[in-house]
Parts: C-alpha cells; sequence; structure tokens
C-alpha cells in the first residue's frame, strides 16, 4: 500500500510537471531581476537593514556611559567624597633630627658592593631606593647626609 | 526531478537560472498550486540568492535557493490559511487541477486537492520527498526542523494520502 502510494505520487507529480513550463520571458524576468536587484544592490542594502540597529546601539550605549558617568559613586556632582585622615599626625621632632623619616644608615661597605650587582648601563635609576611604598621616580629623596640618623662614631 | 542539480561553481547567475527555473518554478506550483504566486516567490527567492550569488555559487546555489523558495511558500500557504475567505488561485490553475490526468487509478484531480488541502509543512514534506527526491536528511536541512519531524510530517501526510486513495478505489 506504502509502496503503491509513493508510486501514486511520483506518477503523478510527473504527470503534472509536464503542463508547467517556465516560458522564455518569465525566465528572462528572472535574470533581470539578479542583475538590477541583486549584486550592485547589496552594499546598499545592507547600510539600509543595519543601519537603524547600529543607531539604536550608538544612541543606547551613550546614553548608559552617560549615566554611569553622572551616577558612579565618588564622581557625581550631588556626592561628595567622604572625607579621609591625610596622614598620621606628626610628632614633634627631636632637636638635631631632620624633618621627615630618616632613610636607614647604609653600610659602609654597601657602595663598594652596589656597583658589581648592579650591571653597567642598566636600570638602577628605575629601580626603587629601599623604601618600601616610596614610588621610584616620585617625590625626592632628601639628601643622604641629611637622612643619617646614626650619631658620629666617636673617637 | 531527475536532472542533475546545478553547481554554482562555475557558472554565472544568468546561466543557473537558466538552468534551474524549469524546475524550481514547477516545485513552486507543486507547494502553493498557483501559477502566479508561484512566479512570484520563486522571483523573490531568486533576489535573495543573487544578493549572496558570490557566497552561495560556491556551494550547492539550486539546493539553497530551493530552501529558500520552500520557506517562502509555507509562510505564503500559512499567511493564505489565515484568511480563507481570501481567492487564491487563478483559472489556469483550476483548468490545470480540472484536467490533471488521472494517474494510477483515477486519484489525478482528487489527489491535487488532497495534497492542497494538507498543512503547510505535510505539503512540502511531500513535494521534497516525492518531486524533488530528496533524503530525509536533506528535507530536514532544507526546513530546518529535525528528521523526526520529517518522519513525522511525512506518516501524517501519508496517512491523509492514504485515506483518500482507499475511497477512491472503493469507489470503484
Amino acid at each position: 500500500m506504502s509502496d503503491e502510494l509513493e508510486a501514486l505520487l511520483r506518477d503523478h507529480y510527473r504527470a503534472a510537471a509536464d503542463e508547467i513550463h517556465a516560458e522564455p520571458a518569465t525566465v528572462r524576468r528572472f535574470q533581470e531581476v539578479g542583475q538590477t536587484t541583486g549584486r550592485p544592490a547589496a552594499p546598499a542594502s545592507g547600510v539600509r537593514r543595519w543601519g537603524l540597529p547600529l543607531l539604536a546601539a550608538a544612541v543606547t550605549a551613550a546614553v548608559v556611559m552617560a549615566v554611569t558617568v553622572l551616577l558612579w559613586p565618588g564622581r557625581g556632582a550631588g556626592r561628595q567624597e567622604l572625607p579621609r585622615p591625610m596622614a598620621p599626625p606628626t610628632s614633634t621632632p627631636a632637636p638635631g633630627t631632620p624633618p621627615g623619616t630618616p632613610l636607614p644608615a647604609p653600610l659602609p661597605s654597601r657602595p663598594a658592593i652596589e656597583p658589581s650587582r648592579i650591571p653597567d648601563g642598566g636600570t638602577s635609576e628605575a629601580r626603587p631606593s629601599g623604601r618600601s611604598g616610596q614610588p621610584p621616580s616620585g617625590a625626592p629623596l632628601p639628601a643622604r647626609p641629611k637622612a643619617k640618623p646614626s650619631p658620629e662614631p666617636t673617637q | 526531478m531527475s536532472t542533475q542539480e546545478t553547481r554554482g561553481a562555475e557558472v554565472t547567475f544568468e546561466e543557473f537560472v537558466t538552468a534551474t527555473a524549469g524546475r524550481l518554478l514547477r516545485t513552486a506550483v507543486f507547494l502553493v498550486y498557483d501559477r502566479h504566486l508561484a512566479e512570484d516567490l520563486l522571483q523573490v527567492a531568486y533576489e535573495r540568492v543573487a544578493r549572496r550569488w558570490r557566497r552561495v555559487a560556491e556551494g550547492n546555489p539550486e539546493a539553497y535557493t530551493r530552501r529558500v523558495l520552500v520557506n517562502l511558500a509555507i509562510d505564503e500557504n500559512r499567511r493564505r490559511a489565515r484568511r480563507r475567505d481570501t481567492p487564491v488561485g487563478s483559472v489556469t490553475d483550476v483548468e490545470r487541477l480540472a484536467r490533471a490526468s488521472p494517474a494510477a487509478g483515477g486519484a489525478g484531480g482528487e489527489l491535487d486537492e488532497v495534497l492542497r488541502a494538507l498543512p503547510a509543512k505535510q505539503r512540502a514534506v511531500v513535494v521534497l520527498r516525492y518531486w524533488c527526491d530528496l533524503s530525509e536528511h536533506e528535507i530536514a536541512e532544507t526546513l530546518g526542523v529535525s528528521q523526526g519531524t520529517v518522519k513525522s510530517h511525512t506518516a501524517r501526510a501519508m496517512v491523509a494520502l492514504r485515506k483518500h486513495v482507499r475511497e477512491g478505489w472503493a469507489h470503484e
């Protein structure tokens, strides 16, 4: 039964197909459609198709960015930063000691060792000066002689 | 549809249209049962193919065009099913249906009516299977559904057709 039905359908389509022909005028119309609205128009069509969604996406992104910038904590006009302590209260320096945090006293043998560890033309200037938390090229360090808190050896 | 499918690697779009217009027009007519609508749908399908011709030509442009055409036809059939009161078809189509050759046991014109009454996807599956001679896998790719869906559509369509054929033979 199934095979018969399949054969019936195939015969039916074959017989009906004999009566359907694409006239030359119809074929020419199809070809002209391809020539006129086809390949050359593709970029314009793409621009037309994606132009509006792209514009909408750009506007949305701009609005989101503006809102984010305005409402970001600490950046808005109506918000102020919480007061933060600037630094620990400075103690009165002892007489005779230079202001500021003194650097540890360099070892006497340090100048003799250091050149051998740093290659010639190396990046010794770019390296931190030994104090943690101090930017390498930030505020100038106090002069070395001033920074020596160690008393002079008594002779 | 025994003619070998046209591969687009070395042909121009115009040559492709010349080679495939007849086959695809028949497919379109079997899908929508309206000659003018079939031509319109095929024209739309060719337009879409022409826009992507460079890319489509590297693969199988006829299969691509058929896929576009079948999906356009399914959409159109659904649209027409929603507004059933709108008259469709033309005089020539009615004439063709009326004088369709009674193939294999006097079921010709009536078989057309049954095929026409099938839901859009079931009819598409039948056309692709028995007119285009596509496999279940190819039909699934064309329609963008699974092979299981193709099987179920085919089975339902065959039940309706079998019922019609049995009744036709019982009347004889």
